[in-house]
């Protein structure tokens, strides 16, 4: 039988045992005045020593260490190790289900799908639940935060999904909370239907986005010829110095003739590229709405690191993206990006790539991948869960410091009363017994 | 005639069944209850001695002469009057514990002493005997000569009744001064605290030796003879002002002892010269210690 804290660094709060008795050895206790018939047959000798510093009263100052101490273990959160506790935490599995939902795949359908796998899963699990997600990121670090927040236990996740590539990858996993066992469980990687996608692309001089039907074929994405074109404004602006808006309206074109596929309305994008690029338009705010908000992601997940290291801050309410040369900030319903120095080709290029992608969201396409995470990748990832123990306890913060917090409370009441007691002699020391009784 | 308020009825009750008899010869002026040193013809027969020419004829025992063919004349003891001076402590030593709230019974070693003197002299006067009063407070002296009559107990109880304890003055002073004014051979009854002993003891033995009988009545608290229940506490001498800091704790073993010897010289001082001594603590009730005080008094006048 041991005991685990939870916070031992609060520990040192142990210290803090010094003040109370420093306290009762620096302050004296008020002296009492009272009249006497005759001071002859008191000692002398040991007159003098009555004043000496001294602890005066021993058990108020016992009281108060033991609050005191009482108080920084508790906040240690200490964790009483008993055989039977160690038996329980072990036996008690603690278990987080998540179910990749396909594209297409309304909210519980994937549970009706895979009901009898998800059962499955959870079988034995003293504490469990599903958790249903079309980005499995997204549900791992939910996944994450349950556990965190579970009963101790051995926890485990279990991660249902089809997992075809790029679905999830080891960094998305990292999220998992360390002592978590992880289990892939893979579900059969199902034939979508068909669908129809939008395709941003150049037609000569004008931009158009045409109506395509993609679909599998001997389990290959293809797209229909185009169904119907309509030519539409391009929402990036390029703004700046001649040759650098000439350089990336170049890379524009360029990477026009690539094609996006795009979904829903777009959101206006400026870039502006030059000597004075932080400082046009003048009315940025750094204060977007949601969609330009997406955007703004998009283009720092498109853009990619700074292709040369540089720590150079930017002005509020600018955010760096590749710090010293390009910058972004939201603004009301637009994007605005800005650049200095020399651009070159590549630099254009990318730049003008990412800033179609923050104009246009792009549609969820993962059931159109054909190809599956292979099954030894699968295998790196899964990890068996360490058994609970006292440490789980600890992180679920489920302590035995109710108790000592209990008998804090208790010995508070005792020093008080220890206290008035005090006060109550002091008091009546100077008052004669039969006026009191008056 | 209401008698004022230094000692209530009931004690006095208590001791309306007793004498406050002299146990030593007293010169009095009147026949009374108490042995005169002078032997005279009263009802008492005394002895018999040698006739001698001059004696009335009428003293003569003329059966023993019958018998004996020897004239004898009988000789009676002749008995007088007491007159009794109660010399109480009336310093501020005396006022421990504290004076209590109006109307509140006795506490204070004071008020203690002033009853036990009221209740002693209104005993005096009761039986036909004189009684005065001598003490020093803190008005200065008061002082009543010993005479008899109810007017004059009245004026003994509202002297004491007037008198409030202070000043420092010891008590062998008072006794000093307020013996010097007796004229003849009484008793004498002290009542305080003797904390100027050995003067205050060295007073009643030669009181004593001039051939007063001295009452020795110590008065003291529980307080005093024990230290207040209480931690440190600074204490302040009631007569001299001087202060200390003591721990009744730390030194209550040693400060007991003290007393206590204190107490025992005292004592053995005053029982030296064949006196009486009475101590009464202040908490305790007084009637039943100066009935059994009395009592314990004829006792050993009867023996």
């Amino acid at each position: 039988m041991g005991v685990v804290w939870a916070n031992p660094a609060a520990l040192a709060g142990l210290a803090l045992l010094a003040v109370p008795v420093l306290i009762h050895l620096l302050l004296r206790p008020e002296i009492l005045h009272r009249r006497f018939p005759s001071l002859r047959f008191l000692p002398a000798s040991r007159l003098a020593s009555a004043r000496r510093r001294r602890i005066h009263d021993w058990p108020l100052l016992l009281v108060r260490l033991a609050i005191l101490a009482l108080a920084v273990l508790a906040l240690a959160g200490p964790i009483l190790v008993t055989p039977s506790r160690e038996q329980a935490w072990a036996s008690q599995f603690v278990r987080a289900v998540v179910v990749h939902l396909e594209e297409g795949d309304a909210p519980s359908a994937a549970v009706d799908r895979h009901g009898a796998a998800i059962e499955e899963a959870r079988a034995g699990a003293a504490v469990s639940t599903v958790i249903e997600t079309s980005r499995l990121a997204d549900g791992l670090v939910e996944a994450a935060a349950w556990l965190d927040a579970a009963p101790p236990g051995t926890r485990e996740l279990v991660v249902m999904s089809a997992f075809r590539a790029g679905s999830v990858s080891g960094r998305d996993l990292a999220v998992i909370p360390p002592g978590a066992g992880v289990r892939l469980v893979a579900l059969p990687a199902e034939a979508r239907p068909s669908r129809e996608v939008h395709r941003l692309a150049s037609d000569g001089a004008a931009s158009v986005i045409a109506r395509h039907t993609l679909s599998l074929s001997a389990g290959r994405p293809s797209l229909s010829a185009a169904v119907a074109r309509s030519s539409v404004d391009l929402p990036v602006a390029m703004e700046g110095g001649e040759a650098d808006r000439q350089r990336l309206l170049a890379a524009m074109e360029a990477v026009l003739v690539e094609g996006f596929l795009v979904e829903g309305d777009p959101v206006p994008v400026i870039v502006a590229w030059g000597a004075d690029a932080g400082r046009a338009p003048a009315d940025v705010t750094g204060i977007g709405s949601p969609g330009v908000r997406r955007a703004f992601d998009r283009f720092v997940s498109a853009v990619g690191p700074a292709p040369r290291a540089s720590d150079a801050a930017a002005p509020a309410p600018w955010t760096p993206i590749w710090p010293g040369r390009l910058i972004a900030a939201e603004q009301d319903e637009r994007l605005v990006i800005s650049g200095q120095g020399e651009l070159g080709v590549d630099e254009a290029l990318g730049i003008a790539r990412a800033a179609i992608r923050a104009a246009y969201a792009a549609p969820q396409l993962d059931s159109f991948e054909p190809r599956t995470i292979a099954p030894e990748a699968r295998e790196a990832w899964m990890r068996p869960a360490a058994r609970g123990d006292a440490a789980a306890v600890a992180r679920a913060g489920d302590t035995d410091a109710r108790v000592l917090w209990a008998l804090v409370l208790v010995l508070l009441g005792v020093e008080q009363w220890m206290r008035r007691a005090r006060r109550g002699v002091a008091g009546d020391a100077d008052v004669p017994a039969e006026a009191r009784v008056a | 005639m209401t008698r004022p308020h230094v000692v209530s009825p009931a004690e006095l009750s208590s001791l309306s069944d007793l004498e406050f008899i002299a146990r030593t010869t007293v010169e009095g002026l009147r026949q009374g209850l108490h042995r005169s040193p002078f032997h005279g013809y009263s009802a008492e027969f005394a002895q018999y001695r040698h006739y001698r020419p001059g004696d009335d004829l009428k003293h003569v025992d003329w059966k023993l002469f019958g018998r004996s063919d020897r004239l004898y004349t009988r000789q009676f003891r002749e008995t007088t009057n007491l007159s009794a001076l109660l010399v109480l402590d009336a310093s501020a030593s005396m006022a421990y514990p504290e004076a209590p709230a109006e109307g509140v019974a006795p506490a204070s070693k004071f008020l203690v002493a002033r009853a036990a003197t009221a209740a002693l002299a209104a005993l005096v006067i009761d039986q036909g005997d004189t009684a005065g009063v001598a003490a020093q407070g803190r008005d200065g002296v008061t002082y009543l000569p010993s005479r008899s009559g109810r007017h004059h107990l009245h004026a003994i109880l509202a002297a004491l009744a007037r008198l409030s304890p202070g000043g420092a003055a010891p008590v062998s002073e008072v006794l000093r001064h307020a013996v010097a004014r007796l004229g003849r051979r009484g008793l004498v009854v002290v009542l305080s605290d003797f904390y100027d002993e050995p003067a205050s003891t060295d007073e009643v033995r030669r009181l004593a030796r001039m051939g007063h009988e001295v009452v020795v009545v110590h008065v003291l608290s529980p307080e005093e003879v024990d230290l207040p229940e209480t931690r440190e506490v600074e204490l302040e001498d009631l007569e001299s002002g001087a202060t200390r800091v003591v721990d009744p704790r730390e030194i209550r073993a040693a400060y007991r002892t003290a007393v206590s010897a204190f107490e025992r010289r005292v004592e053995r001082a005053v029982i030296a010269e064949g006196l009486d001594y009475l101590s009464i603590r202040s908490d305790r009730p007084l009637p039943e210690a100066l009935r059994a005080f009395l009592l314990r008094r004829r006792a050993r006048g009867a023996a």
